[in-house]
């Protein structure tokens, strides 16, 4: 505890509020009078000098509160003043008051001085004049005259403030029990990102009136994320009981933390500046009436740090968690489940519960492609006036279609980590149907290329092309390839074969002889077996013989022209025709001869057994050319 | 064929006639059918009935004709779906029949850039791109045809000479030239489609899908790999694919997740 060695100093030395200038400008000559006074005129360079606006004669709700007045030299400590209400009654006026008060600091040596400030009462402004003020160096300052001590005869009972230095002119007439500032987190253990709430209750004995309290250090909670809850302007002190003493007890300030990262984090201790009056008549009824001090300390009050170990939230987290942590439902909202093309259809995700809801990111919604999507508008509705910080999150969605038909919005899950069960758990909602009507029409591309293509999104549609039969197999796949490969290798070997049968037919009598020998032969049979039909014997015994001679010249390669039976008996000799043969043979020839110059005509069954004869010949002299050419290869 | 022959007392020829010309037409309407399919699919598209589109093009490729324009557009359609994977899918096919559409090389560069993955590629062989173009142009059976037409040229120079028996130098260069042309442009056919189909190119359908060191479930994971990533195919086991990155690292992942180029 702080005690502020220039007010106690000041009223020690009975020494009242120093009228400093011509101050008064009563604007008329009503009973409203307007003072503007300092501390000390001349004040040295470790003081302070207090600037006291006092407004008599007009109750406090008349009054705008003014504003401080600027100064050269000084520097202002605190930009909101302190107050205070006097109320009395003398011959039968009440009379009443009200004193503005601001603290100055000093710059320099030198000359300082508090510019003129108005004030507005009743609707009329009153301006005071300017106050002239030396800051002298400290040593030039009269050694403030220590109070007397004890000045009541219980204050032995107070001792001085443990730390109070033994030069102190004045010691606090307030203990450190009797008035301080506790922490109360409700966890001093939780999960990152869980909430923890702290409230600062400042705790004063029952003759200790606190009043005017102000920050007096800035309050930090680092690596924590704060939602400050609400307290009470005007608090009213419920009276407690710690360690036996009475108390009361007010309600500073509440605030939700959550911790942002795992391992122990440090909340800063709540400093605050407060006027206390120690109310001595609790002990000495006399001492107050007694004593020209003034009642009232400015104490400083400092609440203790608060340490909260976090844990880091459990591995694996389920899919979609994003940090939640806390107690949640999840609820979803569709504004249409039918409507045209182009019509915009409004889907609320509402989360809703206790815990870290600024911090909550949107769930994953997979929206169909057909839908344009906008947002999602997100709205955080905090009630704070519980304990903890809890409300709703909502996000919005607006969802545009562009085709009709009926789509699926699937499911929404939303992760959450309730540190309650200490386990992760899923809300899930519906998937719900959008019917949609009507058409639409694309519009226009906004930008384009060079090449008249849209910029950041795909051309349109190409019209039909070349369509093409679609061939699953690949080309060395395929055997139409080999074929188209193979045929002209066969059609240059038929090329090749017919060259070189042509040349041997052109350069090989016997060989051209023989290939032709068959072909002849089954002529002559041919013709013969037509004129057999016409029963003309001469012609058809004519065409016998060519066939039989004929084949026999070709395959032999002798001319058949000419030809005597002797010869052509040794030719079938040397080709080994068995005898019986050549002599059938022989005698079939002499038959054609006969028929053929003789006046007596053959019958049909005559001719029809030589036809016969004429191609047994033929056979048996191929069979027995045959033979002997592959005894001859052999 | 012999019964309808003997069954029947019109003229053989004109049966031959008949038997020729029924394919032809009905080709010929298949490939009308097709081509109003796609023109209703447009027409579907046109007003953002995306999925009415598609099934109309799928019905379309159904009947066995092709085109770049067809795949093109329903690359466009899945694009619209939110569907990358696919739209990338169907835009590689069309590549594959117009390399040098510029449309299609905007769209596809579009559909990419909205990709999660790019890995950095390897170095590519000067001959590479050149043989590629080529590829893309004529295609296996374009340097089939073009190699062929050389070969019987060659041929028939060949033949030529052969009957005629000359001995005419210009025949015997022309006959060295068609030969040499013939036989690389054979070569180069062969090499294509033997490329082409061991070439095999997947793209990433689903949204995320794990590489893995082995082609089992519980290999060790390589990477997670994301929707509309391009990947060469290198082996296949059963239900999984052995792919190769565009950095070159080789993995195998689930043939589930992946749709053939």
């Amino acid at each position: 505890m702080t005690t502020h060695r220039w007010t106690t100093w000041l009223y020690g030395c009975g020494i009242s509020l120093l009228l400093a200038g011509a101050l008064l400008r009563p604007a008329h000559a009503q009973d409203i009078k307007v003072t503007a006074t300092v501390s000390e005129t001349t004040v040295g360079d470790e003081e302070q000098v207090s600037y006291t606006l006092e407004i008599e004669g007009v109750s406090f709700s008349n009054i705008a509160v003014p504003e401080p007045p600027e100064a050269e030299n000084l520097a202002l400590l605190q930009p909101i003043p302190s107050t205070q209400r006097n109320m009395s009654f003398i011959n039968g006026l009440q009379r009443q008051s009200t004193a503005f008060t601001w603290v100055y600091r000093p710059l320099r040596l030198g000359r300082a001085l508090i510019k003129p400030t108005s004030v507005t009462v009743q609707s009329r402004l009153y301006r005071t004049d300017e106050i002239r003020i030396d800051v002298v160096p400290q040593s030039q300052r009269p050694q403030r005259q220590q109070r007397p001590a004890n000045t009541s005869p219980f204050s032995s009972l107070f001792g001085p403030p443990p730390g109070t230095p033994p030069d102190e002119p004045r010691a606090s007439r307030i203990g450190e029990q009797d008035i301080f500032i506790q922490a109360i987190p409700s966890a001093n253990e939780a999960f990152q990102n869980e909430q923890i709430t702290v409230e600062y209750r400042m705790f004063f004995r029952p003759f200790v009136q606190p009043r005017e309290s102000r920050l007096a250090d800035s309050w930090d909670a680092e690596g924590f994320w704060r939602e400050e809850l609400p307290v009470e302007g005007r608090p009213i002190p419920r009276p407690t009981q710690r360690n036996g003493l009475q108390y009361n007890a007010i309600t500073l300030k509440r605030v939700a933390v959550f911790p942002t990262r795992s391992g122990e984090l440090r909340i800063d201790p709540l400093r605050i500046e407060t006027e206390v009056l120690a109310m001595q008549s609790s002990r000495d009824p006399f001492g107050r009436l007694f004593s020209a001090q003034n009642p009232f300390e400015t104490v400083e009050l400092a609440s203790p740090a608060v340490i909260v170990n976090t844990k880091p939230l459990p591995p694996n987290p389920p899919a979609g968690f994003t940090g939640a942590v806390g107690r949640y439902t999840m609820t979803t909202e569709i504004s249409h489940n039918e409507v045209q093309v182009g019509d915009a259809v409004e889907v609320q995700v509402q989360i809703r519960g206790v815990g870290n809801l600024a911090l909550l990111e949107p769930p994953a919604f997979e929206v169909p492609g057909v839908f344009e999507t906008y947002g999602p508008e997100v709205e955080t509705v905090i009630d704070s006036t519980s304990q903890n910080v809890r409300g709703t999150k909502t996000f919005s969605y607006t969802l545009v279609p562009r085709s009709n038909g009926t789509f699926d919005l699937p499911p929404i899950t939303f992760a959450y980590f309730n540190p309650a069960t200490g386990a992760y758990s899923n809300s899930t909602s519906d998937g719900a149907s959008i019917q949609v009507f009507g058409t639409a029409t694309i519009p226009a591309a906004i930008s384009t290329t060079g090449a008249g293509l849209p910029v950041d999104d795909i051309a349109s549609l190409m019209p039909a092309g070349n369509w093409r039969v679609y061939r699953p197999t690949p080309l060395h796949q395929n055997v139409w390839t080999y074929l188209a490969l193979l045929l002209p290798l066969l059609m240059l070997g038929g090329v090749y074969g017919y060259h070189r049968h042509a040349t041997r037919l052109a350069t090989d009598h016997a060989f051209a002889r023989n290939r032709v020998a068959h072909p002849l032969a089954k002529k002559h049979l041919k013709q013969a077996q037509a004129l057999l039909q016409q029963e003309i014997p001469e012609a058809f015994y004519e065409e016998l013989e060519r066939a039989v001679l004929g084949f026999i010249g070709n395959r032999l390669n002798i001319a058949e022209r000419g030809l005597t039976r002797a010869e052509l008996d040794r030719s079938l000799e040397q080709v080994n025709l068995a005898q019986p043969l050549r002599q059938e043979l022989l005698a079939f020839l002499h038959t054609c001869d006969q028929v053929r110059f003789s006046p007596t005509r053959p019958t049909t069954s005559q001719m029809d057994t030589s036809f016969d004869q004429a191609r047994h010949f033929i056979i048996a002299v191929d069979e027995a050319l045959r033979q002997q050419a592959e005894s001859v290869n052999a | 064929m012999r019964m309808v022959l003997e069954m029947c007392t019109v003229p053989r020829w004109l049966v031959w006639v008949i038997l020729i010309i029924i394919p032809v037409t009905e080709g010929l309407a298949q490939a009308q059918e097709t081509a109003q399919l796609f023109e209703q699919g447009n027409e579907r598209y046109a007003i953002g009935a995306y999925s009415e589109a598609l099934a109309l093009y799928r019905e379309a490729l159904a009947h066995g004709y092709v085109s770049g324009a067809l795949y093109h557009n329903m690359g466009n359609a899945y694009f619209r779906q939110d569907s990358l994977g696919q739209a990338i899918r169907y835009y590689e096919k069309a590549l594959r029949l117009l390399p040098d559409n510029v449309q299609l090389h905007h769209n596809l560069q579009i559909a990419r850039a909205r990709t999660r993955d790019n890995f950095p590629s390897l170095p590519v062989p000067v001959w590479k791109p050149w043989w590629t173009r080529t590829v893309l142009t004529l295609g296996a059976l374009g340097l089939f045809v073009i190699g062929l037409l050389f070969y019987v040229a060659s041929i028939g120079l060949t033949a030529y000479r052969l009957r005629k028996g000359s001995r005419n130098p210009w025949l015997r260069r022309s006959r060295a030239l068609t030969v040499v042309f013939g036989g690389v442009f054979l070569v180069a056919a062969f090499a294509a489609s033997f490329t082409t189909t061991a070439q095999n190119r997947v793209v990433i359908l689903a949204e995320e899908i794990t590489l893995r060191e082995g082609p089992e479930p519980d290999a060790p994971s390589l990477l997670t790999l994301h929707e509309g990533l391009v990947l060469d195919v290198l082996d296949t086991e059963a239900t999984w694919v052995e792919v190769r990155l565009p950095n070159g690292e080789t993995g195998w992942l689930s043939a589930e997740g992946t749709g053939e180029i």
